[in-house]
């Protein structure tokens, strides 16, 4: 039996955690740069604000309703959701971690969890809020496809209390009939209205249908979620997780861009960011990606472009990389255009250990190495941004940097942020 | 340096060794739910100083007479566990204070 736990609006949470007098206001956390609402609490859901949302759409609204407005504070929501799988793992021993605010549980083989996994459900979800201060709603199935569907009813029914355990065979039905198809895990929103249109509108739905039926329809995936659908296992228990398959950076810039210098230091220094997240892998790259982009909302003239670069040998220096996205960037550039965005995306990663080299070149690489061992062991020491290429420009007069106006203490990893403790008595400051 | 010499005879203490003491063993003792705070004002009660750090633990109970964080007024402030008073948040475990010019 797999159980899923999900973090409920972790962001918002994570924010209300020090900052009690929050604890019934509404709360949104918005993206880099403060772009779109990227977490809700459940006021501000109330209030009919998507996910997702612009935010420059929703200012007026929420000032009106008295919205307390974040800019997204990563170093604080990656410590708490590590406490936060560091206390499941106090209580499952096989956690698998999906997201930074969901973990698969594997309960099978924990009598207790077996004799009663609801019961089971609410001493995990006790002490996950006792410990982190963090409200979790735990769903159970015998797959991880039920054990999803199960979650999404733990969060949106109240009488759960945050807990579901999704009933085994024909008594599944009733609960699989109340979720709409673009709500299965694996199908998204994408290929829904393509379900809908073939008459199959919920998960129930998607259980009966034929697998072959689906499969020519279809793809071998949406099968596999059938099946799920109908407790035979298709995704396995996994503890590890798979290494990434790419490695992206992105950012919306603060201000527009329209030089083609200011442009070049952004792809530089995403360039470089992207190559240390790859060296920290043990991975090399063989394609890499860059695309610039206008601002889609905005009225002025829209340009978008992209160009990819395939590396003979797959590489993870900074040099080549760097080098690689400003060609790119050459190609692609347009001048007249205030841009709004722009990133580096690696892909097709390898085992950085297991590439071939070039006959020639092993004293030239042997000495790459231990430059960027040693760009990263200073980064990692004296704090990042210490050591960089000169395209990337100086810190303080980079122009596209990350607009992060709202953005709380990072409360958990630095001495001179943490929360203020009040002495007995006194009467709190406004 | 390693303990265990490359050249010459390994040392008689190699089966003695223990790990050096570290502080995070003697004020943590549940990594997932301590928090570290900072005092805003002075208690001369419990010799705090305004900037000292709490460690707080959320997972232990108070015990009476004990020293704890609670919610007061939707801020964070401590309470010293002799009466009844607002939800824990959760409870002082240690305090530190680093001198600056000892």
């Amino acid at each position: 039996m797999f159980a899923l736990c999900d973090c409920n609006n972790f962001y918002a949470s994570c924010e209300r955690l020090f900052r009690p007098e929050l604890a019934s206001r509404p709360v949104a956390v918005l993206s880099n740069n403060d772009g779109c609402v990227i977490a809700r609490s459940s006021e501000v859901k109330a209030l009919g604000v998507p996910m997702g949302a612009p935010y420059f759409k929703e200012e007026g609204r929420f000032r009106h309703f008295g919205v307390e407005v974040f800019s997204s504070n990563y170093p604080l929501y990656e410590n708490i959701s590590r406490r936060v799988t560091e206390t499941l793992r106090s209580m499952v021993p096989d956690v698998e971690i999906y997201s930074i605010d969901e973990a698969f549980l594997h309960v099978d083989t924990l009598p207790p969890a077996m004799a009663d996994p609801g019961g089971f459900c609410r001493e995990i979800r006790e002490r996950v809020l006792r410990w982190t201060g963090i409200p979790v709603s735990i769903g159970t199935g015998s797959t991880k496809t039920l054990a999803k569907a199960a979650n999404r009813i733990a969060k949106r029914d109240p009488a759960c209390d945050g807990v579901f355990v999704m009933p085994d065979g024909k008594g599944a039905d009733v609960h699989l009939g109340s979720i709409d198809i673009g709500d299965v895990w694996g199908v998204g929103f994408r290929n829904a209205p393509k379900f809908r249109r073939l008459g199959i509108r919920t998960a129930k739905d998607l259980k009966y249908t034929d697998e072959e039926w689906l499969k020519q329809r279809f793809t071998i995936g949406e099968a596999r979620t059938s099946r799920e659908l109908n407790g035979r296992i298709c995704f396995p228990f996994a503890e590890t997780p798979k290494p990434r398959k790419s490695i992206r950076v992105s950012r919306s810039f603060g201000e527009p861009v329209t030089d083609v210098h200011t442009l070049r230091e952004a792809v530089s220094s995403f360039a470089f960011s992207a190559a240390e997240t790859l060296r920290g892998e043990g991975s090399a790259a063989s394609k890499l990606h860059l695309f610039i982009t206008t601002n889609p909302f905005g009225r002025e003239p829209r340009y978008a472009n992209a160009a990819s670069f395939r590396f003979d040998v797959p590489t993870c220096r900074n040099t080549e990389i760097t080098g690689r996205a400003l060609a790119c960037l050459e190609r692609v550039y347009s001048g007249g255009y205030a841009y709004k965005k722009a990133g580096v995306i690696l892909t097709d990663l390898v085992d950085a250990s297991n590439v071939q080299r070039h006959l020639y070149s092993v004293e030239r690489d042997r000495r790459e190495e231990t430059l960027m061992k040693t760009i990263d062991r200073l980064n990692l020491e004296l704090g990042r941004g210490a050591i960089f290429t000169a395209s990337m420009g100086i810190e303080g007069r980079r122009s596209w940097g990350m607009r992060r106006g709202h953005v709380s203490p990072r409360y958990t990893t630095h001495w001179d942020e943490l929360p203020a403790v009040l002495p007995p008595g006194e009467a709190p400051k406004q | 340096m390693s303990s265990r010499s490359t050249t010459g005879f390994p040392s008689h203490a190699d089966p003695f060794r223990e790990e050096p003491l570290d502080l995070n063993s003697l004020l943590i003792s549940n990594r997932a739910s301590t928090f570290l705070m900072r005092s805003a004002g002075s208690i001369p009660g419990w010799s705090i100083e305004e900037g000292d750090i709490l460690v707080v633990d959320r997972s232990c109970d108070v015990r009476r007479g004990g020293l704890a964080v609670v919610t007061r007024d939707g801020r964070l402030a401590l309470w010293e566990a002799t009466r009844d008073g607002a939800p824990v948040w959760g409870t002082v475990r240690a305090i530190v204070r680093v001198l600056r010019h000892g």
